[in-house]
């Protein structure tokens, strides 16, 4: 058998033990429910609703059904695509070396006529297709409940729009899954790699946005405020160019993370006319080649004992 | 004829925390063809790191070896794709069947005929009945079963085992020394590696010890024990019918002999060599019902090599 053969044999029988596995298919269930749930949301009425006065029924609907899909895409599960998909893709790519070496099945393979980069190479492949699986699945499925709820019929634009958006959040997924499988070949150890990948999870989502704003605060000090005229009152408002350097160093500091590149493509994609700055994107990209190879030359350079 | 395993000066250096560590230092082995060859020694005594050499998992730091005439560095490909290898510790996929695991590995390793040889070996390790049954609801037995299985898939002339009974029940062990014997007997060489001794130790035709990374004797077991007598002594055991203490100061002036004691009606003489005639002669008179040299054991040769 050729070499690239063996990886794919790999890839096979290993893609067959995840998705019969309960754990891929009890996260599967989960993103699902938690998206088809975030769903829920596009029923209510949005506030673009409310903005038209004295309104006719008729008019509502008309104007209810002209907000853009994106916009209704990002109401109804933009947030929990941010929150859900790392998890999902931590919890995919925790165990994926760590787990294999723990279990003996490395040393079973590497007992065939096999190197390690087969078997690198075959978790890689198979890893990717069940992340993709995992997350494109439940996606798709809910987008295209969504569509169905809000009773439209997709134009050729809104089909293209949301093919894109699964596609973005696979290469999101891929970094998270990518930076998950290296810790889970460096560290050799499922628990480790798990809390680490948490961790990092954590960190990027909910500790430095808030850490954040302490630090920039440390470095300019306490807002400054400007005094306005509005009608008959004064108002104080933040001093513009203050809140410039603000937003300016809290991208700095959070274009740190993989869920800020992210988010600007999201919403570039979702909110805006499209996607015109690929930065974010490629970031996401670079990152998880560099991570995967890394993972590939720790597993292959290193010996059974 | 090229012995199925053979190493000149094999070594591995291991560096760790900026220490360097002999895991296997300067081995000579030989294996020779239709043997059960015991690799002996204590946990860390360089066993599992000498077969991976030889499998060509791990890379030698010196010295040179080859199995089945294969360079263990440059054929370790064909090595593997010829010999069933069994190392310590494997695993399979825990939501395949026994069946689904064998035939992936069957295809990894390019056989012609998977459907038969997995049916073959399975019901050859007696899995043939648990085929449907997931590897992660087997038991530890049904588990070290499936390993052998995936060894013999290739239809191997040498099989490497690294610990094979760890873990296993005494029913269990009974199955694969009986397994291990059918197999010997169609003609395979078999090496295993092992520090339980009770549980294989009466297969081995061959046996080398371990020690510190350094193979310090080997040979076959015969033979070993032959030494070990030469080098310790004779040890006779006599029941007598008719004992009397007299008998010790004449025994102790023949020529050859250590030292006797005499315990109730049992008489034991050591004597630096064989001299089973002499005694059988001067003990007529005392009524002697039963004469046996009692030979040392496996674990006798264990004990005193493996430090």
């Amino acid at each position: 058998m050729k070499k690239g053969l063996k990886a794919l044999e790999i890839a096979r029988v290993e893609f067959g033990n995840i998705v019969r596995s309960n754990k891929f298919l009890a996260i599967v269930a989960i993103f699902t429910l938690m998206l088809l749930s975030g769903l829920c949301r596009v029923t209510e009425p949005s506030a673009a609703t409310f903005e038209v006065p004295s309104a006719t029924t008729h008019e509502v609907e008309r104007v209810e059904s002209d907000v853009k899909l994106g916009l209704k895409v990002m109401n109804a599960i933009g947030y929990s695509v941010l929150m859900l998909v790392p998890v999902v893709a931590v919890m995919l790519g925790f165990d994926v070396i760590s787990g294999k070496v723990e279990k003996g099945i490395v040393r079973t393979l590497l007992a065939q006529p096999v190197f390690r980069d087969h078997i690198i190479a075959g978790t890689f492949v198979a890893g990717l297709t069940s992340l993709l699986v995992g997350v494109a699945m439940p996606l798709a499925l809910s987008l295209s409940l969504a569509v169905l709820l809000l009773g439209i019929t997709p134009s050729l634009a809104d089909v293209a729009l949301l093919i894109t958006y699964l596609g973005v959040v696979a290469v999101f997924a891929l970094a998270y899954y990518a930076l998950s499988v290296f810790f889970s070949t460096v560290t050799g150890n499922s628990v480790k790699s798990l809390v680490a990948g948490i961790l990092v999870w954590l960190f990027s989502s909910f500790m430095l946005p808030s850490l954040s704003t302490a630090i920039i605060r440390l470095l300019l000090g306490p807002p400054k405020f400007e005094q306005v005229q509005m009608g008959q009152m004064i108002v104080l408002r933040t001093d513009p160019d203050y809140m410039r350097k603000f937003t300016d160093l809290q991208n700095k500091i959070l274009s740190l993370t993989l869920d800020y590149h992210f988010r600007v493509i999201q919403d570039q994609l979702l909110l805006g006319p499209g996607i015109k700055d690929y930065t974010g994107l490629l970031v996401l990209i670079a990152f998880s080649l560099a991570t995967l190879i890394a993972s590939f030359t720790v597993f292959v350079k290193r010996e059974v004992r | 004829m090229v012995p199925p395993i053979k190493t000149e000066n094999l070594t591995k250096v291991y560096k760790l925390g900026g220490k360097e560590v002999r895991a296997v230092d300067g081995v000579n082995l030989e294996v020779p063809k239709g043997s059960i060859f015991g690799l002996l020694g204590r946990n860390g005594a360089g066993k599992s790191t000498l077969i991976h050499m030889l499998m060509g998992t791990v890379l030698p730091t010196g010295g040179r070896g080859t199995v089945l005439g294969y360079d263990i560095v440059k054929e370790s490909l064909k090595i593997r794709e010829k010999v069933g290898f069994m190392p310590e510790g494997l695993g399979f996929y825990e939501d395949l069947t026994a069946e689904q695991n064998l035939m992936a590995i069957a295809r990894l390793i390019g056989l012609k005929k998977p459907k038969e040889s997995v049916r073959e070996c399975l019901k050859l390790v007696g899995l043939w009945e648990y085929r449907q049954r997931k590897y992660g609801e087997m038991s530890t037995g049904m588990r070290q079963r499936l390993g052998i299985a995936q060894a013999l898939l290739k239809d191997p002339e040498l099989l490497v085992m690294d610990e094979p009974t760890s873990g296993v029940d005494p029913d269990g062990a009974r199955e694969f020394r009986r397994l291990i014997q059918e197999l010997n007997k169609q003609g395979r060489t078999i090496f295993i590696s092992t520090h339980l001794l009770y549980e294989i130790g009466l297969l081995f035709t061959h046996i080398a010890v371990m020690r510190q990374g350094k193979i310090v004797v080997q040979g076959s077991v015969s033979g070993l024990k032959e030494k070990l007598m030469a080098g310790q002594g004779y040890v006779y055991e006599v029941e007598l019918s008719e004992p009397s203490q007299v008998i010790i100061d004449r025994i102790c002036s023949l020529n050859g002999v250590k030292e006797a004691i005499l315990e109730g009606n049992k008489l034991v003489v050591l004597c630096s060599k064989p001299l089973a005639p002499t005694l059988l002669s001067f003990l007529k008179g005392y009524g002697v019902e039963s004469f046996r040299l009692t030979k040392p054991t496996l674990e006798d040769i264990f004990r005193k090599f493996s430090g």
